[in-house]
């Protein structure tokens, strides 16, 4: 019996043990420095810092649902990870962070007439075009069109130059919150269930 | 003759009231509970005929009038004719007034003469300003013998009442609209239908948009003009157009009508077949931008599907043609942001809404990209593509051009196209800078759209590197550039160097394989390749960079070198002289500083006996760097003690041994470090 119960406790303690996993996991918290430090260059301001839409989704991604076995091995051996740090240096990174820039002047009138809004993916969008003066309606779109060109590579960019294209979802989803995040009260955004909101 | 017949039913109060003065019958009166006809009915009818001072007037009253759609309950029907006469032979009311309330607009005392000829069945009747909002009506409509006419003018004619009154009508539009209307309606029928319709408007400050904002105008002022007649089943109209002033916005499309006014104009006929609209000549024309006739058949839909449509554009200018109704389309884009003039022709031929013949007439054109991508200048020539098996020949011309910096001189190509695929129809030569590129094979698929795809194969004849380095920025190059493009391809964004592309420079080679790039035009263009670095000349070499002089040759490889936006991103390098390398292996005192300070040292020998000697023999010397995250990890030619040799001495005296301490540089650094010597050097010796 006590033979049985050392096998017993030796084999829980070699599952416990090879529990330990090695994950990457994709660094939110980094990843959120690196977008607000982006997106206040592409402001070029800094205004209402960290401050965040009521409906803004949970920081991070969504832990899968694991079974209770694993969830509580995990509890007792956490898994190694190795929370990589999100380099934005590269030349294309900063390229597209310029070219952002140099266009935000231009659109800035318009997200503050409400008539461009930021959407759930990290993009922009014209909300309501009657805001703008028609002679401005076909270059306010080709604005758009370029800005969510230049968004679209920079998340990849992004998750390509650390190494990770995969994390590109996560990435965008990370900015599409701090777009919001850093921008000025009365912009307008798009919430998760696609609603028009103003901050 | 046929005479308007009335067939009524009586509703159940009757009352006939007659007023007598000394003299005679002065006043006839009757009112009727109800009345009904076939489509029509009245409720509480009163009439009254009577004498004032020997006239004959006549007031009528209704409660309620119920009249076919889409006019439907009138209330409060009050008529009064100063003049009448009801006799045998007519009804008379003149210097009339009438008012009423509708669903469609209320007539407040306005001006009528209504005249009845009971033998011809003849009805003419006349409103005279009726207020409509804040504008004017006045009518004059005729029923004889069955056939009908109205005369109807408007003046400062609110058009959102307009389209308030055509939504209550049953045409509703998705529109809001204000500004004032000047209008002319001349209508005419028969007791079937409607047989012709002549309409002008004029509109002054029209302002309009739909609820979505892709359709307005604003500040228009436009006169329109609009002619239906009825052939039998056919129906013809006539519709012109011009516009003077406002803009106009048609997403995703303006158009600035201040700047450049506008008429369209157009004859079109449906009814004989079936649905189909034919398009007779319709022409838009616009100075200074275009003038476009079209014509062809269309299913009017939604959507509009285009049987066949021809259209022709003629004096196309640029660059308004461009601006106006190419660049809103092409956003985004590498040909988002051109410069452009000259003029352009052009036939489009669609079948089913399908583009079937293309053929463009190019005079003096130039197209240059804002931010100095490429640009074509001169440009001349015509363009033909048929989606069809037989071949169209297209011929293009150009005075001069360039793709960056690098400067294209003047070429013509031939290129023959059938279907979905275009081909050069003889070999081209394009100069590039003081050298040529030989186009031997070019060949198109799907040219024009999203899938297009393209390889070339050519040879590109030297071109010397002082105008290629100078072109793109780098240091001033000795030497030349040839080489045997041997497959280029295009797909997607992406250009693929097939085979090997061979640079003789420096009087080795260097071979280049792999080459890649994606989105040359793009913001991030990124460039992938392997080069292999065959005996190049040290001497020309380091003479060319101002490096101090150097003796030998050199060898070597760079593996993976990846460049974004035209700048290395990673690679794995390693130049050196070669093992087996005979040449005379000299270095001079300049070469040997300027290589120690790629390791942060410098002046190492002139502060020795060594600086009274001009160079050194050496045995081998190189260099190795793996760049990644900006960071080269470094090496040299051989293990040293601590370090590495980047040239290791002769063994004869006097020897000298350059040895590499820093095996991690970082990139930015190193570069600035080896700018800076060479620089220095450079004033030192002057």
């Amino acid at each position: 019996m006590k033979l049985l119960r050392n096998i017993l406790s030796f084999l829980f303690a070699l599952s416990v043990l090879s529990c330990v996993t090695i994950n990457v996991y994709f660094p939110a918290a980094a990843a959120e420095e690196a977008a607000d430090q982006i997106i206040r260059d592409v402001y070029g301001e800094t205004p209402e810092e960290g401050e965040k839409p009521a409906s803004e989704p949970h920081t991070g991604i969504e832990p899968e649902r694991v079974p209770a076995l694993i969830a509580l091995l995990e509890r007792l051996v956490p898994p190694a990870h190795a929370e990589a740090d999100i380099s934005i240096k590269t030349p294309a990174i900063q390229r597209i962070t310029a070219s952002l820039e140099k266009r935000h002047k231009q659109l800035a009138p318009y997200y503050s007439s409400g008539a461009i809004g930021m959407t759930n993916d990290g993009l922009i969008t014209i909300r309501d075009q009657k805001l703008v003066p028609l002679k401005d309606r076909s270059q306010v779109k080709q604005l758009v069109n370029t800005e969510n060109r230049d968004r679209d590579a920079l998340y990849k960019e992004i998750a390509r130059a650390n190494g990770h294209p995969e994390w590109e979802p996560d990435i965008r989803k990370t900015f599409a919150r701090r777009w919001v995040g850093n921008a000025p009260g009365g912009w307008w955004y798009n919430d998760n269930q696609g609603n028009w909101k103003q901050k | 003759m046929t005479p308007v017949r009335l067939s009524v039913r009586l509703a159940a109060s009757v009352a006939l009231s007659v007023s007598l003065t000394s003299s005679a019958v002065d006043e006839v009166g009757l009112r009727l509970g109800g009345l009904e006809g076939e489509g029509w009915s009245l409720q509480g009818l009163e009439f009254r005929y009577l004498w004032v001072e020997n006239v004959p007037q006549l007031q009528i009253r209704v409660d309620s009038l119920v009249l076919p759609d889409p006019v439907g309950v009138v209330q409060d029907v009050n008529i009064h004719c100063m003049e009448s006469e009801l006799s045998a032979d007519r009804i008379l009311c003149d210097a009339g007034r009438v008012s009423a309330r509708s669903g469609l607009f209320d007539i407040d005392h306005a001006g009528l003469r209504l005249e009845y000829h009971h033998d011809q069945g003849r009805l003419q009747l006349q409103l005279q300003e009726v207020g409509l909002g804040q504008g004017l009506v006045s009518a004059h409509a005729t029923l004889d013998e069955g056939a009908w006419s109205v005369d109807m003018n408007a003046r400062e004619l609110e058009s959102g009442i307009v389209l308030d009154i055509a939504a209550k009508l049953g045409y509703r539009v998705d529109l809001s609209a204000s500004g004032k209307i000047d209008a002319r309606v001349m209508a005419r029928g028969n007791e079937v239908a409607l047989q012709s319709l002549e309409w002008q408007g004029d509109f002054n400050g029209l302002e309009f948009t739909d609820s979505s904002g892709r359709y307005a105008g604003e500040g228009l002022r436009c006169v329109a003009r609009l002619s239906l007649e009825r052939k039998q089943a056919v129906w013809l109209a006539d519709i012109d157009l011009p516009c003077e002033e406002g803009g106009l916005y048609i997403d995703p499309v303006f158009v600035d009508i201040s700047q450049f006014p506008l008429e369209l104009r157009g004859s079109m006929e449906w009814g004989a077949k079936g649905n189909t609209v034919t398009l007779h000549n319709f022409e838009l024309s616009q100075p200074g931008i275009l003038h476009l006739q079209a014509r062809g058949h269309a299913d009017p839909g939604p959507p509009v599907l285009f049987q066949e449509l021809t259209a022709d554009l003629t004096d196309g200018q640029l660059p308004g043609l461009y601006e106006v109704y190419l660049q809103p389309f092409v956003s985004g884009s590498a040909v988002a942001e051109l410069e452009t003039s000259g003029r352009v022709d052009a036939q489009l031929v669609s079948a089913k809404s399908m583009v079937s013949r293309v053929l463009m007439n190019l005079e003096q054109v130039s197209v240059n990209e804002r931010g100095g991508l490429f640009g074509l200048d001169g440009l001349q020539g015509v363009l033909e593509w048929a989606d069809t098996e037989e071949t169209s020949l297209s011929r293009l011309q150009w005075q001069g051009g360039h793709v960056y910096n690098i400067g294209l001189g003047a070429a013509e190509i031939a290129i023959e196209s059938s279907n979905d695929h275009a081909s050069l129809q003889r070999p081209a030569r394009i100069p590039v800078l003081d050298g040529e590129l030989q186009l031997e094979k070019l060949s198109i698929g799907a040219p024009g759209t999203s899938r297009m795809q393209w390889n070339i194969e050519g040879i590109l004849t030297p071109i010397s590197m002082r105008e290629l380095s100078l072109a793109l920025g780098w240091p001033e190059l000795a030497g030349k550039l040839s080489g045997v493009i041997p497959d280029v391809h295009y797909e997607g964004g992406s250009i693929e160097v097939g085979g090997v592309l061979l640079v003789r420079i420096f009087d080795g080679e260097i071979t280049l394989r792999n080459l890649k790039l994606d989105q040359p035009f793009g913001i991030i263009p990124r460039m992938w390749l392997d080069a292999a670095i065959k005996n190049l000349d040290l001497h020309t070499l380091t003479r060319t960079f101002s490096f101090g002089k150097i003796e030998g040759k050199l060898g070597g490889a760079i593996r993976n070198l990846v460049m974004e936006d035209w700048r290395p991103f990673s690679f794995d390098a390693y130049l050196a002289t070669p093992p087996d390398d005979q040449s005379r292996h000299r270095i001079s005192q300049k070469a040997v500083d300027n290589l120690s300070s790629i390791g942060g040292v410098s002046g190492v020998l002139s502060r020795s006996f060594l600086r009274f000697l001009e160079d050194f023999p050496y045995d081998r010397l190189g260099l190795s760097c793996r760049l990644e995250n900006g960071v080269c990890y470094m090496g040299g030619v051989a293990r040293a003690t601590n370090g590495y040799y980047i040239v290791k001495g002769s063994t004869l005296p006097p020897r000298l041994d350059v040895i590499g301490y820093a095996d991690r540089v970082d990139w930015d650094t190193l570069i600035q470090r080896l700018v800076a010597a060479t620089r220095a050097q450079e004033a030192e010796l002057q």
